[in-house]
């Protein structure tokens, strides 16, 4: 008992006008939702063979998840807001509102800060600040839809190539209804300047958000994306089927950190996102690096495994994370790292806290092919439980084909401990403090891996997390 | 508790353990395939560890599942499995747990990797160059 | 006889020796001296052959070219190395690869001689009771390592024909110095050399008469 649900401070609806078209899992409304974005005929086609792809996979059941089955057919595809914005200038002012309740710098606070930002209201990017900047530079940061019309090449050289679109159901349904994301391309030796920021929310009842996103970084340059997500209350399910897909060139790096806090349903369960999302890297280039960096304390259902496939010699791949389950949240996440170039590294840094009758299933792979000589992997999996009802599991796969190559693996699972809790009693902490101390202790080797503008956010929103948790 | 495997094709182990737990996997030739199922009672106390040696071609998938169900209470365990795929082996380790009760102290460990270059020159510099040999009458005399 | 002529190594594009010359009768004890950095450990090394180490110039020890012979050949040529710094190798017991040393050097003892020996030896040096069972130097400190390193030399000591000690002293309390003493004495008596490295004063007193300083290189 007393595992009280915090207010879901994000759980307002803006009343904005959204067309929701495209009903049902079928070509009507893949045709539909390319014409309306105006796309060229090889994207249809990419479009249709997924769907296509579709009718032949069947939906994984093997994750540690129970929960209902979304009603694909019943779900509209696309939605946005019913006027068309030029420019930032134009979008109303409701929605710029509802952005700054929630703490998003689209206006000048963001020059001052540094971010440049794209946000995503329910399928369509609402303007993207700073890119003229940005483009003084070269780099490009814009809107999918936007890449597709004016970088087609850039596009159609790299989407679908880090995750194919037969590559797992949920991936499939992305490439086919796939909606609008973010676009990025850092040309060669360049440092990106600002990092860049991109704010989802999903708002309309009934539309699944499939965000596509697509980041390369050529040689030598570098990269910090942040990605931010957020959706009101809804009885029903959401559901949120993303794709992320990152391109790291000989000796580029790229990181990437999300702080999610999707609607975790309410107290009976009910309610909340499902967020399957896949995201993974391919480390092409020679030294090349790709950080993930997770703080996940939303969605009813969690199904994600950011990955970094390490083709290139020398490349590193990093996962860090700290995930929070309570009430009757589920998530199956983790990482998987693949080697197959030589001398590859790869570090796994993953805290998982699981509160009242939640279920937290770490699952990780690392992967070492034959011919990935002379690599080293090092995993950390820890696992906090708090109360007594909610379940932990932990389940790493390892597989070595080299025997030149390291990888290890340690693990904990445990509560925190009546010692150490009587400790900070003694010295005036009452029990949630005690407990919010503890947790803050745990996740910290996660939480200074975050860039400065999500770990002031990160660690807010733990606490609001871990508020009442304790009883 | 010690059982030792030479080239199993598979083992299916499901114990409640009431001591400490040694399993080694020595294969050289063919697939092994290992289930190893840990069914604790309330407030036992115990390690497992687990060696794999592949050489040649061969190939073990062992998966270790620690289950604590939510009526059993005070389990301290700690597993490790270490594995050492030399030549062109395959060796897949999963030490899972499904833990539903949190008055544990779970741990585990899981390495893999032959020999660091390091290691090697120490043993050269024995005259030793056989290192597997070495490994396989460790893990089979301890 | 060791006899080293114009030997220079590197490490990767680094150059470290250059041009070493040493000429060490049988039963004689070579004090190699130098500041950090001058290459003394890597000498050592490039005479035991380390991989990474390449070299140029010749280094013979009575008839063996040991240039053109790999490293666990040079060791069964009767060069023994007290390494500096010890690994832990998990997976090989301290007593198998004490056997499996036995081996190479055709089996100087006995199994069960070889147990009581180093039995004998370990209790002597005041490690813990369950060494000989242990991971090798699994959960050592650093001092218990260069322990192990002396115990090996001791119970190898007749098949040495080339002790290399390197700071074989560090980390260790001052009953050691004796047993390194005692050590060289008994190689150089039986027809050995030894090449030391060592920071330690009193040692480096006692064999400064014969001594090779890397830092004029």
């Amino acid at each position: 008992m007393n595992e009280l649900e915090q207010e879901y401070t994000a759980g307002f609806t803006t009343k904005v006008e959204s067309e929701l078209t495209g009903k049902g899992l079928n070509e009507t409304t893949v045709r539909l939702i390319s014409a309306k974005n105006n796309e060229p005929e090889w994207l249809l086609e990419f479009r249709l063979d997924a769907l296509n792809k579709l009718s032949s996979m069947t939906e994984p059941d093997w994750a540690e998840l129970k929960y209902t089955r979304p009603d694909y057919d019943n779900i509209y595809y696309h939605s946005r807001p019913k006027k068309q914005f030029n420019s930032i200038d134009e979008v109303p002012q409701e929605i710029l509102d509802d952005f700054e309740k929630l703490g998003i710098p689209l206006h000048e606070r963001a020059k001052l800060a540094g971010v440049a930002v794209d946000a995503v209201f329910d399928s369509v990017s609402i303007g993207t600040t700073y890119k003229d900047k940005l483009a003084e530079e070269g780099i490009i940061f814009c809107s999918f839809n936007e890449a597709v019309q004016h970088h087609p090449d850039l596009v159609k050289q790299y989407v679908g190539s880090v995750v194919p679109k037969g590559d797992n159901w949920f991936a499939c349904i992305n490439s086919a209804v796939f909606s609008d994301g973010s676009f990025v391309y850092i040309p060669e030796g360049k440092r990106c300047p600002l990092e860049l920021s991109t704010y989802f929310r999903i708002n309309s009842a009934g539309s699944g958000q499939f965000e596509r996103t697509l980041i390369i970084a050529d040689k030598d340059s570098y990269v910090s994306y942040l990605e931010g997500c957020t959706a009101p209350q809804r009885d029903e399910n959401q559901l949120h089927a993303a794709v992320v897909e990152l391109v790291a060139l000989d000796r580029a790096e790229i990181k990437y950190s999300t702080v999610q806090n999707w609607y975790p349903g309410n107290e009976h369960g009910v309610g909340g996102v499902y967020n399957f999302v896949t995201k993974r890297a391919q480390c092409r280039g020679v030294k090349s690096r790709v950080s993930w960096t997770q703080v996940e304390t939303g969605s009813a259902i969690t199904w994600k495994y950011p990955s970094c496939v390490l083709q290139g010699e020398g490349s590193t791949g990093e996962f860090y994370s700290v995930a929070v389950t309570k009430g009757h949240q589920q998530a199956d996440t983790g990482t998987k790292m693949i080697h197959i170039g030589a001398n590859t590294r790869s570090k796994i840094i993953s805290k998982g806290i699981s509160i009242g009758k939640s279920t937290m299933t770490y699952r990780g792979l690392v992967r070492v092919a034959p011919t990935a000589k002379n690599s080293r992997n090092y995993t950390q999996c820890d696992s906090l439980m708090i109360g007594n009802d909610s379940t932990s599991n932990t389940v790493p796969y390892t597989e070595c084909r080299n025997d030149s190559s390291q990888i290890e693996h340690e693990a904990t699972t445990g509560r925190v401990s009546e010692e150490e809790l009587y400790y900070l009693a003694t010295r005036g902490l009452d029990a949630e403090q005690a407990a919010s101390t503890i947790v803050n202790g745990f996740c910290r080797s996660v939480l200074n891996t975050l860039p400065l503008e999500f770990a002031a956010e990160a660690n807010k929103l733990l606490s609001v997390t871990m508020e009442g948790s304790i009883g | 508790m010690r059982k030792v495997y030479l080239d199993a094709e598979s083992v299916d182990f499901m114990i409640v353990p009431t001591q400490d737990l040694e399993f080694v996997f020595i294969q050289t030739e063919g697939k092994c395939t290992a289930n190893i199922k840990v069914k604790p009672v309330a407030d036992s106390k115990f390690k497992v560890k687990i060696y794999i040696y592949a050489e040649g071609t061969s190939e073990v998938d062992c998966v270790c599942t620690l289950d604590i169900p939510k009526e059993v209470s005070g389990v301290e365990t700690d597993i490790q499995i270490r594995s050492w795929p030399f030549d062109r082996s395959k060796i897949k380790a999963r030490p899972e747990m499904f833990i539903k009760n949190s008055n544990i102290i779970a741990t585990h460990g899981n390495a893999l990797g032959t020999l660091k270059s390091e290691d090697k020159y120490y043993l050269a510099s024995r005259g030793v160059s056989d290192y597997k040999e070495l490994i396989k009458q460790s893990l089979l005399n301890a | 006889m060791l006899k080293i002529t114009n030997l220079s190594a590197s490490i990767g594009n680094k150059e470290i020796l250059k041009n070493v010359n040493i000429e060490l009768e049988a039963g004689n004890c070579l004090l190699v001296t130098g500041q950090n950095g001058a290459g003394k450990s890597t000498l050592l090394h490039a005479i035991m052959g380390r991989p990474d180490i390449n070299i140029t110039g010749e280094i013979s020890l009575a008839a063996n070219k040991l240039h053109s012979m790999e490293c666990h050949e040079r060791a069964r040529a009767g060069v023994f190395l007290a390494h500096q710094a010890p690994p832990t190798i998990d997976g090989v017991n301290t007593m198998t690869l004490l056997n499996e040393i036995n081996k190479v050097h055709d089996m100087p003892y006995t199994r069960s001689e070889l147990i009581a020996e180093a039995s004998e030896k370990f209790l002597n040096m005041q490690l813990p009771n369950d060494w000989k069972k242990r991971a090798f130097n699994s959960g050592a400190s650093g001092g218990e390592r260069k322990k192990n390193e002396l115990v090996q030399s001791q119970l190898f000591k007749k098949k040495t024909k080339l002790l290399l000690l390197d700071e074989p002293d560090s980390g260790l309390e001052q009953s050691s110095r004796q047993k390194i003493i005692e050590l060289i004495e008994e190689t150089c008596i039986a027809g050995g050399s030894v090449l030391l490295v060592t920071h330690d004063k009193e040692l480096q007193a006692k064999y400064s008469n014969n001594k090779l300083d890397l830092s004029n290189a």
